[in-house]
């Protein structure tokens, strides 16, 4: 069970991280 | 406890991945660029940051990959490893995309250093990735692909760094710049921390090959005892890295479950199915061989599960870290129930046949072999090990038992799936996983 959590938690790490590169665009292009 | 430690360490490991961006966000007076710019520069930081974790993640920290177990975080460094993949390559595209004449910059003759760089990294980076995918099909052995791995891996990094620094953009600030340099220094250390000062801890305690011992099923036990120091503790179910006559310092190392009772102080066992590559080797191992063990790791113990009894499953060489629980159950004259499912090709392949059979004559222990080929006149399970066979075979108050599962990929996801059909509780089934690449 440990490797689907894993899993899952890989897509969360990637999902948040888009969500802060495209918020940190946002915030510097103005 | 366990638990708020793995959230601290996932907290860090967020918190490192973003502090570029934060880093970044603090600086005041960069020219105004576009929104796909900044998005792609974003992903660039947040790829190189991932790439540089990835070692920390293997670097074997036992405070780090308690919480979670040293399967699931090479699991996770694998998988991450594409999330990075994907982010690196749309860094560029990005900018081409907005800027088609920024294409330019792979014309490698022509092309500023910083451009150069990001083209090595990427090369580093589609070579790390396509070799550790198709190392099998490639034909590449495990000892090569860890080295070309390692290697790679510190390329792609250290050009990755100097692309960052080369364009400057960001790099150049105050903040960024003392973040930037603290991120290179902090991999530097664990390079030496994982090259140097852990071979030089290991050299301090060696061990030597007292036996080698040939096994049914085409695997052989090493037995070690440590020379000059007091060897280590091992809980039944956990693995150490080994390496066999070569220097401390080798860059590769395999890791191999303990076989031997955890009650037997000062040696160690560990039984090696022979494989074809390293694990072939080990019949050819002298007696009196130098070995160096890091370890022990891993979190697939009973003392991390307790139960009113156990249930092993076990799929071939998978044996090993449960035959290790068995013997120390006997030894320590625990009388809980134990059922070890045990399946195999055929009945002379069954490693550590005669032993489990001695061992059911000292503690409560029912063995059900289930044997994939079975000879004429078998009158025991055959086949796979399924919810029915389970069904047959587990014992009364199996929803109370701690299950331990250890075999090849497709069998444990048949059993995590058959354990819960049957009535067992998510939770009660613990399970490791070895795939390396």
């Amino acid at each position: 069970m440990r490797h689907k959590l894993t899993t899952r938690f890989v897509w969360a790490t990637a999902f948040l991280l888009v969500a802060a590169a495209a918020v940190f665009a946002w915030v510097r292009s103005g | 406890m366990m638990a708020l430690r793995g959230l601290f360490w996932i907290t860090v490991y967020v918190a490192v991945v973003m502090a570029p961006l934060v880093a970044a966000s603090l600086t005041g007076g960069t020219p105004p660029r576009s929104w796909i710019t900044e998005f792609s520069a974003a992903l660039g930081f947040l790829a190189l940051v991932i790439f540089g974790l990835q070692f920390a993640l293997v670097a074997r920290f036992e405070r780090v990959s308690a919480p979670f177990g040293m399967d699931a975080l090479i699991q996770y460094h694998r998988q991450i490893a594409f999330v990075a993949l994907a982010f690196a390559l749309a860094h560029p595209v990005l900018l081409f995309i907005e800027d088609p004449s920024k294409m330019r910059l792979l014309w490698f003759p022509t092309a500023p250093n910083r451009a150069r760089c990001a083209a090595g990294a990427t090369v580093a980076l589609l070579l790390v990735a396509g070799l550790s995918v198709f190392r099998k099909r490639l034909g590449l052995r495990y000892e090569t692909w860890q080295l070309t791995h390692g290697l790679l891996a510190t390329a792609l990094i250290a050009l990755s760094l100097a692309h960052a620094v080369g364009v400057g953009f960001y790099t150049g600030r105050l903040w960024p710049w003392i973040l930037w340099v603290a991120i290179s220094l902090a991999l530097m250390a664990l390079l030496g921390w994982v090259r140097l000062v852990k071979p030089l801890l290991r050299l301090r305690r060696p061990w030597r090959v007292e036996e080698v011992r040939a096994e049914r099923g085409n695997a052989w036990t090493l037995v070690l005892s440590p020379v000059g120091h007091d060897g280590f503790r091992f809980q039944p179910g956990q693995f150490g890295w080994v390496i066999v006559g070569r220097s401390p310092f080798a860059l590769t190392q395999h890791p191999f479950s303990f076989s031997s009772s955890a009650a037997d102080a000062g040696r160690v066992a560990f039984t090696i199915k022979a494989r074809g590559d390293f694990t072939s080797t080990v019949r050819s191992v002298a007696v009196g061989t130098r070995a160096y063990i890091e370890g022990p790791y891993g979190m697939f113990t009973m003392g991390r599960h307790e139960g009113p009894g156990f249930v092993l499953v076990a799929g071939g060489v998978g044996i090993t870290p449960l035959i290790s629980m068995v013997r120390t159950m006997a030894d320590r004259s625990d009388a809980r129930p134990v059922t070890l499912v045990y399946g195999n090709r055929d009945w002379e392949s069954v490693t550590f046949r005669e032993d489990l059979e001695s061992l059911a004559t000292r503690m409560t222990l029912k063995v059900v072999h289930v044997l994939e080929k079975p000879h004429d006149g078998w009158t025991g399970e055959r086949g796979y090990i399924t919810a029915d066979l389970l069904r047959r075979h587990l014992p009364e108050g199996r929803e109370r038992m701690r299950y331990f599962v250890c075999g090849p990929p497709p069998m444990m996801d048949a059993l995590e799936q058959s354990l819960v059909a049957v009535g067992v509780p998510d939770g009660h089934v613990v399970t490791e996983r070895f795939e390396m690449v």
